[in-house]
């Protein structure tokens, strides 16, 4: 075995690793063993003390053992507390959100109400409702479609099978241009101003959405028949098929859609030019 | 034996003292119980070779805490310290193995 093949001068070699490999236990025991076979056994007293020496040591490795297997045990929990407290703090804010969604949509409800009652005209507010559905900061409902777009199985390694915001744009502007009047990803509401954006992940004006994309359209009742048939929808039903693509693609007429309303933008900036031709009285164009 | 008892009484004062590691000391905490294992394995390797030497062992462990620590240390201060902390940890575990097979050769002649 080992202690008969050791070579006399201890030698080092260039090779370190393989050395490593092939002789793992420390040379310097066999080199004791031979001085000891060699040389005249020390005196007694020095080997109890040696012996005493590596006892302390034993104790020592132990406790180090217990020490560290502790220290282990008490940071588990920790970070598991921190994990929990992370999610528990995401779900709070989650919910803080809707409420605050819920009350911003009561509260636009009192809004709009007050503003008839102060309008009187009847004709006027009928008018501003009918602009804020169609500029998309009032709840809208109607008849239309709905098309679901998903990423494919692949998704995660194959970047081909991933739906990119361009495919939401393409199939956005076709809806649009074939007469719908209200639109939303993911109920999101698009208007004029929210952009449909990458960054990391999709973005559909401020807010991110991951797939399946959902996207609601109400229109005319020709519509879906004539989404369904246009040069885009067919390009993309054929992309969908293909094995290197397949992602998933579903195009469904929908009645009564509920599309909410988005949040637009304060106007700091653009204003209202001159006098406007219909009086505007106040509270009205705020 | 007694390395036996005297390993597991190290044990039970750990579980029962229970220690506070200063937080400067705990990068070092899991490569020193590296360097531990390995001067525990070379030591009933050597022992099972018949030529266990108690100044060895304790020279070994000594020197292989020391090192590692020095080694980490300086990994720290350099900017590489998880680079180093691996290379500590792939030569210990190499020869760690390598005993552990002969300790496993030696019990089971296999």
């Amino acid at each position: 075995m080992t202690s008969d093949q050791g070579p006399k001068p201890r030698v080092y070699q260039a090779d370190f690793l393989t050395a490593l490999f092939r002789e793992p236990l420390d040379p310097a025991y066999a080199q004791a063993a031979e001085k000891r076979r060699d040389g005249p056994p020390p005196p007694r007293w020095r080997l109890l003390t040696r012996k005493g020496i590596a006892l302390v040591v034993l104790v020592v490795i132990g406790f180090l053992f217990a020490v560290a297997y502790r220290q282990v045990a008490r940071d588990a929990p920790e970070r598991e507390k921190v994990r929990n407290g992370l999610i528990t703090r995401i779900n709070e804010q989650k919910e803080n959100t809707s409420r605050l969604a819920a009350e911003a949509e009561g509260l636009q409800a009192d809004v709009s109400m007050l503003r008839d009652l102060a309008l009187q005209d009847p004709d006027q507010a009928r008018e501003l409702r009918q602009l804020e559905a169609a500029t998309g900061v009032s709840k809208v409902t109607g008849d239309g479609l709905v098309v679901r777009l998903s990423d494919g199985p692949d998704a995660a390694t194959n970047d081909k099978a991933q739906i990119l915001d361009y495919d939401l744009q393409q199939l956005v502007n076709m809806l649009w241009y074939f007469g719908a009047e209200a639109i939303s990803i993911n109920g999101r509401r698009l208007t004029s101003v929210s952009a449909i954006r990458k960054g990391g992940g999709i973005y559909v004006g401020d807010f991110p959405v991951a797939s399946p994309y959902e996207i609601s359209a109400i229109g005319p009742p020709d519509l879906y028949d004539q989404f369904n048939k246009s040069l885009t929808v067919q390009i993309y039903r054929d992309l969908a098929q293909r094995p290197e693509h397949r992602f998933g693609l579903k195009i469904t007429k929908r009645d009564d859609l509920v599309l909410p309303a988005a949040l637009l933008p304060e106007l700091r900036y653009a204003k209202v030019p001159g006098p406007s031709p219909s009086p505007t009285p106040s509270g009205g164009g705020k | 034996m007694i390395a036996v008892l005297a390993l597991i009484a190290g044990v039970v004062a750990g579980v029962l003292l229970e220690p506070t590691v200063p937080l400067a000391l705990q990068p070092y905490l899991p490569i020193a119980v590296v360097a531990a294992l390995d001067a525990v394995f070379g030591g009933i390797r050597a022992k099972l070779d018949g030529i266990f030497d108690d100044k060895q062992f304790v020279i070994s462990f000594i020197s292989n805490v020391l090192v590692a620590a020095l080694i980490v240390y300086l990994g720290d201060k350099l900017g590489v310290g998880p680079q180093l902390s691996t290379g500590v940890v792939v030569v210990l575990g190499v020869r760690i193995f390598g005993n552990v097979a002969a300790i496993r050769r030696h019990l089971f002649r296999a």
